[in-house]
């Protein structure tokens, strides 16, 4: 407690800001992206909040000393207990103040919270706790200056790298797609890993706390590993997090305006969506004037649902207006910028000043940079119709 | 028993060492066939290394013996949670106690009081009655690393005795302390005695005639002799060391250690 001041919930909350600031770009300043960063920040604070735990108890265990040795079992495991939940406390905290700073900034910018979306903060709360717990456990057992910095270490390469030869930890806890909708892990898909790692923490603080009690140095920490070790186990074998974790109730289709058709996105997410189809609206209009026959094709960031894994990046946090949607769609259509075809740069170059010759009749009003123009040899006026049926061929076609 | 007496009143709580020893590896330190304390205080005296903190850890129950065993009230200690339960029981001051100095004296004891008294019992009441035993009233709001040798020392045995321990085991309370704060440590453990059992260590002759009824001579580990301060004084008339500028305990003390020296030995 004397070590844990509250002036800890300061490097939390900003180790969270700063996440958030390099995380998904595309997303900045929705509501996913604030709960996703400070999940995501968990890589960072929770080593930080395990090293700090150990350091603390460590710090007690070497000041008290005898003292500390002289305490029956169970005041052990409240002095214990008492340490972990102090840095617990801050770390928790920290994270708090972040998601809800990032939620105040989602909402100013469009992205309203909703509960759903705040899903994994409480996990990751309680997982806080948890990891503090365990530092906590570790530094009564093993009271050496060296624990803290190599638990923080231990514990960020755990919960960083491939563990079991299937997956990043970090990639099952944080690492969500707000770019794209279709590989975007739910809130509750989220909160359910950071559960599944709380729980190892705690349950290797438990077992650590249990045998800070009764002494048996040696096998305290085998135990530990082996906790965490099935934590790792049970996490990297969920191979497929995109397919199993999210069920059909939290991925809702509804008719939306001007999307063409049934729309599929997670529940809080589909505010955007509906932005989103307002302004493809003009754009699909359009091109229906190039290609009849897509008149009845709903594009990707329209129909972004469970089967579909190409879809359109979502322009979070920025304007959504045509302009964007017609670059969207016209990069969308064509097959030979998604590396289905082998061009010459040459013909890549071509291909591109298609992309942008249709874009720009997609969405006529939109402003170009002439330098990009001169570049590509294009004219600095819009396209006419036919100027735009023959780059929408090419960008179909590939020739 | 060792000892030329044995204090046999039926005074609870009770402390036995039967065939006790502890080894750190294959050294053996301590080695103590048949010891019994009764409620009241007791002196264990020792030069430095004989042993003394390494039989106070024992009873403290941070140390368990090698062999041999500890009985509370008669009742052997066999298994961890015996043992546990006997730390209950027990208040310890280590030999050079510490703590995190930024500690202020009263939250310093009610932190023992909260990680040892169950939920209900009045922590307020127990660290004021704790400080008040030892006379730290006055000083309950300053910090650990702001305090004297002796009212640290004196903070140090409350968090002791906060939770009322039947046990008390001081380990060299008054070293390092200037005469007024070992008097005044004295006349505290004194008081202490009353109604427990303490169990105090030094290598200072002369503190032990004020503070312990009873005496448990320590050397290499070894329990030598064991019996009242009026008895180990009364040895020490009759030695050869008597008048040669030592107390009566004093060459009582010498005695003892001259006629144990080299050769295991039951009084």
């Amino acid at each position: 407690m004397r070590v844990l001041r509250s002036w800890f919930v300061l490097p939390v909350t900003a180790v969270v800001a700063a996440v958030s600031l390099v995380s998904q770009p595309e997303a900045r300043f929705s509501t996913t992206w604030a709960v996703d960063a400070a999940v995501t920040s968990l890589l960072v604070v929770w080593p930080l909040s395990a090293g700090l735990a150990a350091a603390d108890a460590v710090r007690v265990r070497r000041t008290g000393g005898a003292l500390v040795d002289a305490l029956p079992a169970p005041a052990v495991v409240r002095l214990l207990w008492r340490r972990a939940a102090a840095a617990g406390a801050w770390t928790a905290a920290g994270l708090g103040i972040a998601a809800a700073g990032g939620a105040v900034v989602g909402a100013a910018h469009g992205s309203p919270p909703t509960l759903a979306a705040f899903t994994p903060v409480a996990p990751a709360v309680a997982g806080s706790f948890a990891v503090a717990a365990l530092g906590a456990a570790l530094g009564v057992l093993l009271p050496s200056w060296l624990l803290p910095p190599l638990l923080a270490a231990g514990s960020y390469a755990f919960l960083a790298f491939d563990v079991a030869g299937a997956q990043s930890l970090v990639g099952l806890v944080g690492a969500t797609s707000g770019v794209v909708l279709g590989l975007e892990v739910g809130p509750v898909a989220l909160g359910a890993r950071v559960v599944a790692l709380s729980a190892a923490a705690a349950a290797a603080a438990v077992v650590l706390a249990w045998s800070a009690t009764r002494r048996p140095w040696l096998l305290a920490p085998l135990l530990g590993v082996a906790v965490l070790a099935a934590g790792a186990w049970a996490l990297a074998d969920m191979d497929d997090p995109y397919g199993h974790w999210r069920s059909d109730a939290d991925w809702p289709c509804a008719d939306v305006p001007g999307a063409g058709g049934l729309v599929c996105v997670p529940s809080d997410q589909r505010r955007d969506v509906e932005v989103l189809a307002e302004a493809l609206s003009p754009v699909s209009g359009r091109l229906t004037q190039l290609d009849p026959a897509r008149a009845d094709q709903d594009f990707s960031a329209t129909r972004a649902s469970r089967a579909d894994a190409l879809l359109v990046p979502l322009p979070f946090g920025r304007p959504v207006d045509e302009p964007s949607m017609a670059d969207a769609v016209a990069a969308e259509l064509a097959p030979c910028l998604r590396g289905d075809r082998d061009l010459s740069a040459r013909e890549e170059e071509d291909v591109f000043a298609a992309v942008v010759t249709t874009a720009w009749w997609l969405a006529p009003g939109r402003e170009q940079d002439p330098a990009l123009l001169e570049s590509l040899g294009l004219p600095d006026s819009p396209p006419t119709r036919a100027e735009a049926q023959r780059a929408y061929d090419v960008i179909t076609t590939c020739r | 028993m060792l000892g030329d007496v044995v204090n046999d009143a039926a005074g609870t709580p009770s402390l036995t060492l039967r065939d006790l020893s502890f080894s750190y590896g294959r050294r053996q330190v301590l080695d103590i066939p048949d010891l019994t304390w009764r409620a009241g205080p007791v002196g264990v005296l020792g030069v430095n290394g004989a042993g003394k903190t390494t039989l106070l850890r024992v009873l403290a129950g941070i140390a368990t013996p090698s062999a041999g065993h500890l009985l509370l009230d008669g009742a052997r200690l066999e298994s961890r949670r015996d043992r546990s339960r006997y730390r209950e029981r027990v208040g310890y001051l280590p030999q050079d106690p510490s703590w995190l100095p930024e500690f202020r004296v009263a939250d310093f004891v009610r932190y023992f009081a909260s990680l040892r008294l169950a939920r209900g019992v009045d922590l307020d009441m127990a660290v004021w009655t704790a400080l008040e035993a030892v006379d730290l009233q006055q000083q309950a709001h300053e910090r650990l690393g702001e305090l004297s040798g002796g009212q640290r020392q004196r903070a140090f045995i409350a968090q002791a005795l906060v939770h009322d321990p039947d046990v008390v085991v001081l380990d060299e309370p008054t070293a390092g302390l200037d005469p007024v704060q070992r008097i005044r440590v004295r006349g505290l453990v004194a008081g202490l005695a009353e109604s427990r059992l303490v169990v105090v260590s030094t290598h200072l002759v002369e503190d032990l005639h004020q503070l312990a009824r009873e005496i448990t001579v320590v050397d290499g580990g070894r329990a030598l002799w064991h019996g009242t301060s009026e008895c180990l004084a009364e040895r020490g008339r009759a030695s050869r060391s008597s008048g040669q500028h030592v107390s009566t305990l004093e060459a009582g003390f010498l005695d003892v250690l001259e006629a144990g020296a080299g050769t295991p030995r039951s009084a």
